[in-house]
């Protein structure tokens, strides 16, 4: 019997894989681009969403990640980054920025070109619209850190203030901001994109993301404009002929929800365009695909062991050195990521300006070095065992507890206890939890180790995350100098400087390297396919899809 | 008769009471709220707490439990914790999709599995009868997940006669009977997929009491009286051997709102079942109880119609 269900089951992989590369070959002979030559204008390209988007097409509200694919080619805002990482207004709405008095005015001059997609001038009026509504007590979106350093804007959310009281307007286009404090990071945290004053004064606030021009007439400032929504299936972007950058090539894209599994095999039919976020273990069979154009470069995300600081067992600076020494994260880059991933060491991902290659090399992978740390705090085998016992002589084990849904981390908890068992770790490793109750156990206290991801923004500042006390610092890490350094690198006026600010980051990234408030694991590589029929793709740390340029992507006929 | 049908409805009431207080309480119990895990560095801590508030997770249980029971009653469904949208209006969205795709796979089911049981019982242990039971084991074996990557792989993108994913085609203009056919091309590939295993556990229960009826004595005896094969068949055999199948058609009216998680996630099918799932995982009641309590009103009608069906077929059977 056992031997019949395995005969079938290989059939039926062999089957599967024979259409598998039938399809692959059938695409080869009908496709000859050649990705060169003039642009061509007309055509459409579509685009893979793995879940369907809520439907609230509003900057100012949305918090859905397909939702933002829509708004990315339907919204421009005022502030931007070129492909270094550098601020810039070049394809943005903005026109220029100056600090003032000390850092703490800040006056933003806006372009005059720009339209909304019903003609009506994008003024800064709408820019002073959106952080009013933003202020206002009423507002149910999440933004309001986004606007809290202008001076007022606390005042308002309490209801003291009916207006934010560091604003001034200038002229149609320019407006002065009194800000709190000297921040070097303001122009990337500040909420940048307009809101249609003309189409929402008027509706209350709390109707706003389910109001006619969020969920229905989308009117939006950018590139394309949307054309058609089917819910939960598809939106259908239409070109923008009036746009202030020049019109696009092509006349059409289309957001198709797709599954992740039939995505790779829609794209290598031809049937979809885009895909974003490939699996690491697809790279190479879809990079041996003629037709098909993959990319990768590393995300502004890492995935860590989180070392719970209030655990009595946990408070040995060796004890938590020993732990990295000990897990071969190398290995699993290879193994888990095929490589399409690095090993990290600091809280600042590879892709950033601020990150500091000198730690590179920290904490390899050592068994013998783990051991002898170990042994030298105080953790011996007492009992022959294979394992140590704590510095009192009693059992010592640590709780590792992890998530589903990233079936790499998954993968890696395994094999950490196996690593950690090698170099005398007794680790109890925990059933996975879905992520509601695993982040409610991390939330609380409740774990000892812990496996998690950050997803990080441009702007290397870790507040909100390592401060002492920030409601995010579930590592419960408590350090007066990594504040310290943390403050100094975004308030102080050095931090105006980006070298000097890249040296501020160096500094606090190394102190608490020899600290070890968690084990950074490792960074994975934000890996991207596209139909090489789509020419003037621009792929940098946005990725393809995310990149400002999609107005430069054409087709040829 | 009517008397029965006003009774089973009546007791029926505190059945769904029942059931949407064991809901809620699961749910509550369950760690973890809508917002755990949903942290972003650079969104302020405090707008989750007041989220929190906002949405009533201060309070007692209890009160809980009541507040929404009252909005329930009066057709207010709530709004998602996630999704803040109207949660009558996502359910709206999708319902239709859902038993459009449910209904075709049971018609699908019925067309093919009642032929093929009758056919396969009226040759029992021929070698035609086991191929069909081993294709019936085949089926009730593959994993749905699996099955309907090969039947995508297969019928979209080999043969290219299925599309393989939504219900429509992208920026359709379709009016009339044209509409009509691009929605049965979209639906038959997923139904399908959900009708195989079906069929091959239909099979299985109407061979088994087609067989069982055949060797019963009042066949007998109608052979006896020289009846002809076909009409034993038709008229004796086949009206016995059918009545289990009320049952489940009974259970299956209440799988119809239910979604299928795997298929419509596959197929990318707009349907409820998906979003019942993602509800689960986020812990988003307003969705999960709406959802939960309309597949329990269902699986309860469906149990009174297949009763009321059972007197209809089984003179027998009476109600008073």
């Amino acid at each position: 019997m056992k031997k019949k269900l395995s005969f079938l089951s290989i059939s039926f992989i062999l089957v599967l894989s024979v259409f598998l590369s039938a399809c692959g070959n059938k695409q080869d002979a009908g496709s000859g681009n050649g990705a060169t030559g003039e642009p061509q204008d007309g055509g459409k390209v579509t685009l893979a969403m793995f879940s369907a988007p809520q439907g609230i097409f509003n900057p100012v509200f949305y918090e859905d990640q397909y939702d933002a694919y829509v708004l990315e080619y339907t919204f421009d805002d005022l502030f931007g980054y070129d492909s270094n990482l550098n601020i810039s207004t070049e394809k943005s709405l903005g026109d220029s920025y100056k600090f003032e008095n000390d850092n703490k005015t800040l006056t933003i001059k806006m372009k005059q070109e720009a339209k909304w997609h019903d003609g009506k001038p994008v003024t800064i009026d709408d820019m002073i619209f959106a952080w009013e509504v933003i202020a206002d007590k009423e507002y149910t979106g999440p933004r309001f850190s986004n606007i809290s350093m202008i001076k007022g804007a606390q005042e308002k959310k309490d209801g003291k203030a009916d207006k934010i009281a560091g604003i001034t307007k200038i002229d149609d286009y320019t407006v002065k901001l009194e800000l709190n404090q000297a921040q070097a990071n303001t122009i990337s945290e500040i909420w940048d994109y307009p809101l249609a004053k003309h189409l929402y004064e008027g509706v209350p606030i709390k109707d706003m993301p389910n109001a006619e021009p969020t969920k229905k007439n989308i009117v939006g400032n950018a590139e394309f404009k949307v054309k058609e929504i089917k819910a939960n299936e598809y939106v259908v972007l239409e070109r923008n002929d009036d746009y202030w950058r020049g019109k696009a090539h092509l006349d059409q894209i289309v957001l198709k929800v797709v599954n992740q599994d039939v995505a790779i095999g829609a794209l290598k039919k031809g049937d979809v365009d885009f895909v974003p976020q490939i699996q690491p273990k697809e790279f190479d069979d879809l990079d041996k695909n003629d037709n098909v154009e993959i990319k990768e470069i590393g995300d502004f995300g890492y995935q860590y062991m989180g070392i719970n600081h209030e655990s009595t067992k946990l408070q040995d600076q060796k004890l938590r050195q020993a732990l990295v020494y000990g897990i071969d994260r190398a290995a699993m880059v290879k193994g888990l990521l095929k490589g399409h991933g690095y090993v990290l060491n600091q809280h600042i991902p590879k892709v950033s300006w601020a990150y500091n290659e000198g730690l590179d090399d920290a904490y390899p992978y050592d068994v013998e070095k783990a051991k002898s740390i170990l042994a030298e705090a105080g953790y011996k085998d007492l009992n022959g065992d294979g394992f140590v016992e704590g510095k009192d002589g009693k059992a010592f084990s640590l709780k590792l507890d992890y998530p589903t849904g990233n079936p790499v981390r998954e993968q890696s908890a395994p094999i950490i206890k196996e690593n950690l068992e090698k170099i005398g770790l007794k680790i109890d490793l925990q059933q996975p939890r879905e992520v509601a109750s695993h982040y409610d156990a991390v939330e609380q206290g409740k774990t000892e180790l812990y496996l998690a991801g950050w997803g990080l923004v441009p702007d290397p500042d870790p507040s909100g995350i390592f401060l002492s006390t920030d409601t995010f610092n579930y590592l419960r890490y408590k350090n007066a100098e990594s504040d310290k350094l943390i403050k100094a690198a975004v308030t102080s006026s050095d931090a105006f400087d980006q070298a000097k600010r890249k040296e501020m980051y160096k500094t606090w990234t190394e102190k608490i390297n020899e600290d070890v408030p968690q084990v950074f694991l490792y960074g994975q590589n934000r890996i991207e396919a596209w139909n090489k029929r789509v020419n003037g793709v621009t792929f940098d740390w946005r990725g393809a899809i995310e990149s400002p340029d999609a107005i430069d992507w054409w087709v040829a006929k | 008769m009517s008397q029965y049908i006003v009774r089973r409805f009546l007791i029926s009431i505190p059945v769904i009471i029942l059931i949407s207080v064991i809901l809620f309480s699961l749910v509550q119990l369950a760690p973890g709220d809508a917002f755990s895990g949903q942290f972003d560095p650079n969104i302020d801590a405090s707008y989750y707490e007041k989220m929190r508030k906002d949405f009533g997770f201060d309070k007692p249980p209890v009160e809980q439990y009541f507040m929404w029971a009252s909005n329930f009653i009066q057709g207010d469904f709530g709004i998602s914790f996630r999704h803040k949208v109207e949660v009558s209006e996502m359910i709206g969205n999708r319902i239709g999709n859902t038993f459009f795709l449910a209904i075709t796979a049971m018609i699908i089911t019925y067309i093919l599995a009642i032929p093929i049981g009758i056919f396969s019982a009226e040759r029992p242990y021929s070698k035609i009868d086991y191929t069909i039971t081993g294709i019936s084991f085949v089926g009730l074996s593959i994993p749905t997940f699996y099955g309907a990557l090969i039947a995508i792989y297969l019928f979209s993108f080999y043969l290219g006669w299925f599309p393989y994913s939504g219900t429509e085609t992208v920026g359709n203009d379709y009016t009339g009977m044209a509409y009509i056919l691009d929605k049965l091309h979209h639906v038959l590939l997923p139904a399908f997929t959900l009708a195989f295993l079906s069929i091959a556990a239909y099979t299985r229960y109407i061979r088994a009491s087609v067989l069982d009826a055949k060797q019963q004595d009042f066949v007998r005896t109608a052979f006896a009286k020289g009846l002809d094969q076909k009409v034993v068949l038709r008229k004796h055999v086949l009206r016995n051997a059918l009545l289990p199948l009320i049952t489940l058609f009974g259970l299956d009216l209440g799988l119809l709102v239910s979604g299928a998680i795997i298929t419509e996630s596959i197929f990318s099918w707009p349907g409820l079942g998906r979003l019942l799932y993602e509800a689960t995982i986020n812990r988003d009641y307003p969705i999960l109880m709406a959802g939960y309590m309309i597949i329990a009103i269902f699986v309860l009608i469906g149990n009174l119609i297949a009763d009321i069906l059972y007197s209809v077929a089984d003179p027998r059977i009476r109600y008073d």
